[in-house]
């Protein structure tokens, strides 16, 4: 997935899990203040993200997150770890 | 050729599983015919007598026995813990106790098994069950359609009874045989679960002490005079436990469970057991000479696991213990049952009404599912946790932690049928890996603490003359009544986690162990990620 897919990926979460207005998500959209998620809110988002990712999520990372953005920079971070220790045995590049 | 039978429905075993589902088949289902099969000519005695709020839903709402129950069983006064001293001395009155002074808002029971059964199995035939006692059911062959020659032949087995066999052929097999476990065996599905080694020895006495009518009054009015008696009452040790349930008409079913290296071969001998139970002063204060021990039973290893619950596509299921059995401590397995008969006479209403054998298949799967996230999520209850049964503290704050769970998570649910919509079930599902990181965290810490406190020789330091008698984390037992929202939910979740968290805090402080990270209330995500709580 590239940059631009996750993001978009990461908004059609955000929009279908806790029906936001897409017009108000942004980059720099702060989760807790900007876009008005509570805690409850964020276990949901771990789940979904979870899904996408299929990793288990970090605690030092998870922590971090404030914005759209940083949630972005997580998924791409897992994704890419993800490819680095295990490529997928069908990957024409192994054979 | 053996002559033969054809049946709609067939129940392998006429134990508590096998004769509750046969009730909500014919309640449910009366068009198809169900037959039972029990190997067993006496309904003999058997352990697993105290119901919890769960089964006793599924009993009186969904079997209609509320009134069958209250005048021939005894209502359940809840569950009552008892702590000692390490030389096990302690007399009754002086040990502390964690129990309430009235019954709960929600009604359970104390099951003579052996009265329940029989009186099942006559209620069955009573209502058109074909039920068959002294049965043997032998040289079973599953019909899997994607493997068998032809998509219409029936599953097929052999009873044999007064020698004479019959071979049945039947729609739907459902094996409830218990530990025999047919279908599990031949399918080979159970899964061994060394990492919870914990074993049990039981007895039925009579002529035992009355325990309401013991002790000074003020012991009494410690808790109003309620029903001590009518308690599942647990005396506590490192390791174990012994417990004291009520099976009515003056028997009182009295059994030991604890780590396996505890069990000793002699306690399924009549003299062993009360040998064992005479090294435990109040306990033996209970039942000295006079009580009679009338019979005793033993298991070395409890609990195992399966690899599938149920086929609902080919049309086979295992309820019971048949399938899995985690530990007896909370009563778990007619909670087991429960859902597991919801879920099977489901699939068969859904089945016989025409529903496709490819949706009946994805949601067996997800049913399926939803019990091994529910064992699962039992095991942790038990799991390692064994030596917090040492301590009146340690005990007191995973019993809050455990009920409350229990009521948010697992009886709310149940109660408003949430278990059988496959929507809520997903849900649910998606969220079970976070949910048992959760409890795995609760675990660690609850660990944590029992080594703590075994280190500084504090284990026993409040085991005598306190009581509690409320539980601070169930405040949101009425809001149960009607669906919650997912979110009232993990709100709820969220309060009861951070309490029992911020108890341990102060349990840790007193260790002088500085907890990291120190905030004292977090929100629900960090309980369910993979780091300590404290």
């Amino acid at each position: 997935m590239t940059r631009a897919e996750i993001y978009n990926r990461v908004v059609g979460i955000l929009i279908k899990s806790f029906e936001l207005d897409p017009a108000d998500i942004k980059p720099e959209s702060k989760l807790f203040e900007d876009l008005d998620l509570d805690s409850i809110d964020a276990v949901d988002m771990f789940v979904e993200l979870h899904e996408v990712t299929n990793r288990r999520i970090d605690p030092q990372v998870a922590r971090q997150i404030r914005t759209v953005d940083d949630i972005v920079n997580l998924v791409e971070r897992e994704l890419n770890g993800t490819a680095a220790a295990a490529p997928p045995a069908n990957d024409p590049k192994d054979s | 050729m053996d002559p033969t039978h054809t049946v709609d429905i067939a129940i392998l075993g006429g134990g508590l599983a096998g004769n509750l589902l046969a009730r909500q088949l014919r309640r449910t289902l009366p068009g198809l015919s169900v037959a039972l099969y029990e190997r067993s000519q006496d309904t003999s005695w058997k352990v697993g007598e105290s119901t919890v709020e769960l089964a006793s839903n599924y009993l009186t709402r969904r079997l209609g026995l509320s009134t069958y129950l209250y005048e021939n069983m005894l209502p359940k006064n809840g569950l009552r813990f008892f702590f000692d001293t390490p030389q096990k001395d302690a007399a009754l009155v002086d040990m502390s106790e964690i129990g309430s002074m009235s019954f709960t808002a929600y009604p359970s029971f104390q099951l003579d098994r052996a009265r329940f059964e029989a009186d099942l199995l006559r209620m069955n035939a009573e209502a058109g069950v074909d039920v068959h006692i002294g049965a043997k059911c032998h040289d079973l062959v599953l019909h899997e359609p994607d493997s068998a020659p032809s998509p219409h032949a029936l599953h097929e087995f052999s009873v044999t009874e007064n020698d004479v066999t019959t071979r049945v052929r039947a729609r739907w097999l459902i094996d409830a045989s218990g530990r025999a476990s047919l279908i599990a065996k031949q399918k080979d599905l159970r899964i061994p679960t060394p990492e919870h080694g914990i074993s049990a020895a039981w007895g039925r006495f009579i002529k035992h002490a009355d325990m309401d009518d013991w002790g000074p009054p003020a012991w009494r009015q410690r808790v109003r005079n309620t029903s001590r008696v009518l308690s599942t009452v647990h005396f506590c040790y490192p390791g174990y436990w012994i417990w004291f349930i009520p099976l009515g008409r003056g028997v009182m079913s009295v059994g030991w469970v604890g780590d396996k290296s505890i069990f000793r071969d002699d306690m399924r001998k009549p003299d062993g057991f009360n040998n064992f139970l005479r090294e435990h002063r109040a306990v033996w204060d209970l039942l000295k000479e006079r009580a009679e021990l009338l019979d005793v039973l033993a298991y070395k290893q409890l609990a195992y696991a399966t690899k599938q619950f149920f086929s609902g596509g080919d049309r086979w299921f295992l309820s019971g213990e048949a399938a899995a059995f985690t530990d007896p401590f909370y009563s778990p397995g007619s909670d087991f049952i429960s859902i597991e008969n919801d879920f099977i006479t489901d699939m068969i209403a859904r089945d016989h009404a025409g529903e496709s054998r490819a949706a009946i298949a994805e949601r067996s799967a997800t049913y399926d599912e939803f019990m091994q996230f529910r064992f699962q999520a039992t095991l942790l209850l038990y799991k390692n946790l064994y030596p917090t049964l040492a301590s009146y503290e340690l005990l007191k704050l995973k019993w809050e932690f455990d009920i409350a769970c229990y009521y948010n998570l697992w009886c709310a649910p149940y109660f408003h049928d949430e278990h059988l919509d496959l929507q809520s079930l997903r849900g649910e599902l998606r969220r079970k890996d976070f949910v048992i990181q959760g409890l795995e965290n609760f675990s660690a810490l609850f660990q944590r603490l029992e080594a703590g406190f075994r280190r500084q020789g504090l284990l026993h330091r409040r085991n005598l003359g306190h009581a509690t008698h409320s539980i601070s984390t169930i405040g949101f037992l009425d809001d149960l009544r009607t669906p919650r929202t997912r979110r009232q939910v993990l709100r709820t979740t969220e309060a009861i986690f951070n309490a029992t968290r911020t108890a341990a805090l102060d349990l840790l402080a007193d260790l002088g162990e500085t907890p990291v990270p120190g905030e004292r209330t977090l929100p629900l995500y960090e309980f369910m990620l993979a780091t300590p709580l404290a």
